[in-house]
């Protein structure tokens, strides 16, 4: 973890990305409002530093008088709940079949790897619209489509990994003494794939934070009232002329937060990867 | 308050005064230049007997003829039909306009009249105004150009009806199959039609040989565009000419460009919220059902997101509609009564339901649902709100069963009068919100045939105060139309959404 001082950039990405955490987590105590209060006599209020802007919204309110601020936290529980829990569903996935197919090769490598070819060769996007277009908008269904959909890279990078791992004395060891297929895959190739995963995972979570920001700006994502971001930046499309904040923030919100998990992601790829690592 | 009042005289002034916009087709010399219109949404079929919407109506209007037409006054006077009087209780004999012809060269005759007429009554055509057409018996020919149109029982209203039944050529539908027919129509009017690229244009060209005279435009292109700023863009931009639904809050900017104009109109359309109480029994308690009336806050709604463009309503019937009782007052705002009710009937902590929302049709209709919504969690209702695009909410509307517990919808009244929201509503298609007071039945069943005007009042009088105490429909406003368009369009909204571009001429 020396690498972080030397590395501002990273060291100010994880800053804000722990501060971006811990406001989701803590949205009910730092919210100043209701997300789901309006108040359609202070609607599209600009935010309080701007002319006509109501000093209790910061960041203004939306086409419903509801507060921005507000709206953003809360969107950013979504967001990242959504993030994590899609990863999460496509690391065991992507894992379980990695690990199968690398270590037993043959066959079942064959039918896995052709299984994630097809899967590979539809655009992720048009795929996740089409299966929540016929499932309909919410949000266990956009987790488990984002997380069924996204395990083909973990898949690939695992059954690699395993590959040449599966060479290893130390495996060729433990199969002499015995050891059963199961316990060489947990206690023997399992440890070695934590560094790879966790790079795929921190790279792909703000991947799946954008899509489903895309899912929820074309309506087939987390339904209202529950705020999402892609949601609000949807919503203020109609008011970008006189009313530019309602999509403003909550796009700033997303780029932001995509961009240091990705400085971040970065940053954990040279630091756990072994032949990038400096002298 | 103030506010309030000054629409209120808006709307009662405006809807005396809509002036006669002369309808311009007298243009003797040969069409030309070209229009782009943008509504909000597409067609749905280009069968005029498969559609019920304003929109699809609208394009309609300008390919198809009525027998009777209905003038920018609202008022009724001679379309393909000359003239039209009552023989007996249930017998009309309509004369019809002898010389014109469909577009495929065809002559119009009582034929076509016959075939119009009765072809939605087949069980198996499957038509969303089958129930409209059931009132008619048959029609008779009498000769080439006079029918006699007989109705099931004393039908006061039917010229009403006939000033909305597009009237089709018999021999062109005959010969046609079904899948043609509803993307290739041939009428009487005004344009013919060149081609649909659903979801993206639908061209239309001047009728050079139609019988009110040559129209003064040439080219007309309608182009369904749901996102309010992208239609307001498209018209600031000068890519269209007219476009519908411009939101309140962007009227002033409109109107503001030196190249553009706002015209407004009283719009005969309402906005309801529909409970079903066979799809989730919480609703099927008028207690229930009276609390939510109370949670809703429709001045609210009016004020702030309408800016006052708009008109409560506190029965489903708009201003103007022949049966109105205007001395029954809306349900005051009034959550404290509201969280009674509901204690009342058994749910202190609270109900829940779902509703189904349109986006793109109503102005700001995604937004009103919302807003409701949100008033509506005040006082312990939730609401699980699904925002369909217009195609999927009227697939949903049409087949009935696929709506959840409510549906957000609004009413355009097509013949003035109670009897179109009352029986359509209420009487003659239950599966849209499965309503069933044999007590309401009755009185519109005897509204809808009796003779007298001064008996129909009274009964749709009784009809309304039914409505009011049972909720079947949580009634919220009544909207103005507010169009935006080029300032070198001489034309004039009509309130029923009708985009008739016969009437439209450019000034420069």
């Amino acid at each position: 973890m020396a690498s972080l001082r030397s590395n501002p950039v990273a060291l100010v990405s994880l800053i804000v990305m722990v501060a971006i955490l811990v406001a989701a987590v803590a949205a009910p105590y730092l919210a100043p409002y209701d997300p789901a209060a309006q108040s359609l006599r202070l609607r599209l209020r600009p935010p309080a530093w701007l002319p006509g802007g109501e000093p209790g919204y910061l960041l203004g309110t939306d086409a419903l008088g509801r507060d921005m601020l507000t709206r953003i936290l809360y969107g950013a529980r979504v967001s990242i709940l959504v993030g994590v829990l899609a990863v999460a569903i496509q690391t065991l996935i992507g894992v379980g079949v990695g690990l199968i197919a690398g270590f037993y090769g043959g066959a079942i490598d064959n039918v896995f790897m052709r299984i994630a070819d097809v899967q590979q060769a539809i655009p992720f996007l048009v795929l996740v619209v089409a299966v929540a277009a016929v499932l309909g908008p919410s949000f266990v269904n956009t987790v488990l489509i984002l997380g069924v959909t996204g395990w083909v890279t973990y898949g690939r990078v695992v059954r690699a990994q395993v590959l040449s791992l599966v060479q290893q004395e130390y495996v060729t060891a433990s199969r002499a003494l015995g050891g059963r297929d199961w316990r060489i895959m947990l206690l023997h190739l399992l440890p070695n794939l934590v560094a790879p995963i966790t790079v795929v995972a921190t790279l792909t979570i703000s991947a799946m934070i954008l899509i489903e920001a895309s899912l929820s700006f074309l309506g087939l994502g987390v339904p209202p009232p529950t705020p999402t971001w892609g949601g609000m930046v949807a919503d203020g499309r109609n008011y970008l002329v006189t009313a530019w904040w309602v999509s403003v923030f909550p796009g700033c919100a997303i780029f932001v937060t995509v961009l240091v998990i990705n400085l971040v992601g970065d940053w954990l790829r040279e630091a756990l990867d072994p032949t990038l690592r400096r002298g | 308050m103030e506010v309030l009042l000054n629409a209120r005289r808006l709307f009662t002034a405006s809807l005396v005064l809509i002036s006669a916009t002369f309808l311009g087709f007298a243009a003797a010399q040969a069409p030309e230049g070209r229009i782009v219109i943008a509504q909000g949404t597409d067609a749905a079929s280009l069968d005029p007997q498969l559609q019920n919407d304003a929109f699809s109506t609208s394009i309609l209007a300008n390919v198809f003829d009525t027998l009777i037409y209905r003038n920018a006054d609202l008022g009724l006077e001679p379309g393909l039909a000359t003239s039209w009087e009552l023989l007996d209780d249930t017998t009309w004999r309509v004369t019809l306009r002898e010389g014109v012809t469909f577009h495929d060269g065809e002559p119009f005759s009582a034929e076509d009249v016959k075939f119009s007429l009765e072809r939605p009554l087949a069980a198996d055509f499957g038509s969303p105004l089958a129930g409209r057409f059931a009132i008619i018996a048959g029609v008779d020919i009498v000769d080439e150009f006079t029918v006699d149109v007989r109705t099931t029982s004393p039908y006061p209203l039917l010229p009403a009806r006939l000033s909305e039944w597009f009237m089709l050529s018999k021999v062109y539908v005959e010969a046609t199959d079904q899948a043609t027919l509803s993307i290739n129509p041939v009428g009487t009017g005004a344009y013919e039609f060149v081609e649909w690229v659903k979801d993206e244009r639908l061209v239309l060209r001047a009728n050079e040989g139609y019988w009110r005279g040559t129209p003064s435009i040439l080219d007309v292109t309608f182009r369904p565009i749901p996102e309010l700023s992208t239609r307001v863009a498209a018209l600031q931009s000068g890519d269209v000419d007219l476009i519908t639904n411009v939101p309140a809050f962007r009227q002033a900017e409109v109107d503001g460009n030196a190249n553009l104009d706002v015209r407004t109109v009283p719009s005969t359309f309402f906005q309801y919220v529909a409970l079903d109480g066979t799809k989730n029994p919480v609703l099927d308690d008028v207690r229930v059902r009276q609390a939510i009336q109370y949670a809703t806050n429709v001045e609210e709604i009016v004020e702030f997101l309408f800016d006052g463009a708009a008109e409560r309503i506190a029965v489903p019937l708009a201003f103007g509609t022949f049966g109105l009782d205007e001395s029954i007052e809306p349900y005051p705002y009034d959550p404290e009564r509201a969280r009674e009710l509901l204690a009342e009937a058994g749910y202190p902590d609270g109900i829940r339901f779902a509703m189904d929302a349109p986006v793109g049709r109503y102005a700001q209709d995604k937004e009103t649902a919302e807003a409701l919504v949100g008033q509506w969690s005040e006082v312990g209702i939730d609401v699980d709100l699904n925002i369909n695009e217009w195609s999927v909410q009227l697939t949903k509307y049409r087949a009935g069963t696929e709506l959840t517990d409510s549906h957000f919808m609004g009413w355009g009244t097509s013949t003035f009068d109670a009897d179109d929201v009352f029986f359509g509503g209420f009487v003659n298609q239950p599966t849209k919100n499965n309503y069933e007071n044999p007590e309401l039945s009755e009185l519109v069943l005897q509204a809808r045939t009796s003779l007298d005007p001064a008996e129909r009042e009274a009964l749709y009088g009784e009809a309304q105060r039914i409505l009011y105490e049972d909720v079947p429909w949580i009634t919220l406003f009544q909207q103005v139309d507010i169009y935006g368009v080029r300032d070198d369009l001489d034309w004039q909204p009509r309130p029923d959404q009708k985009i008739e571009v016969f009437t439209i001429s450019r000034t420069r």
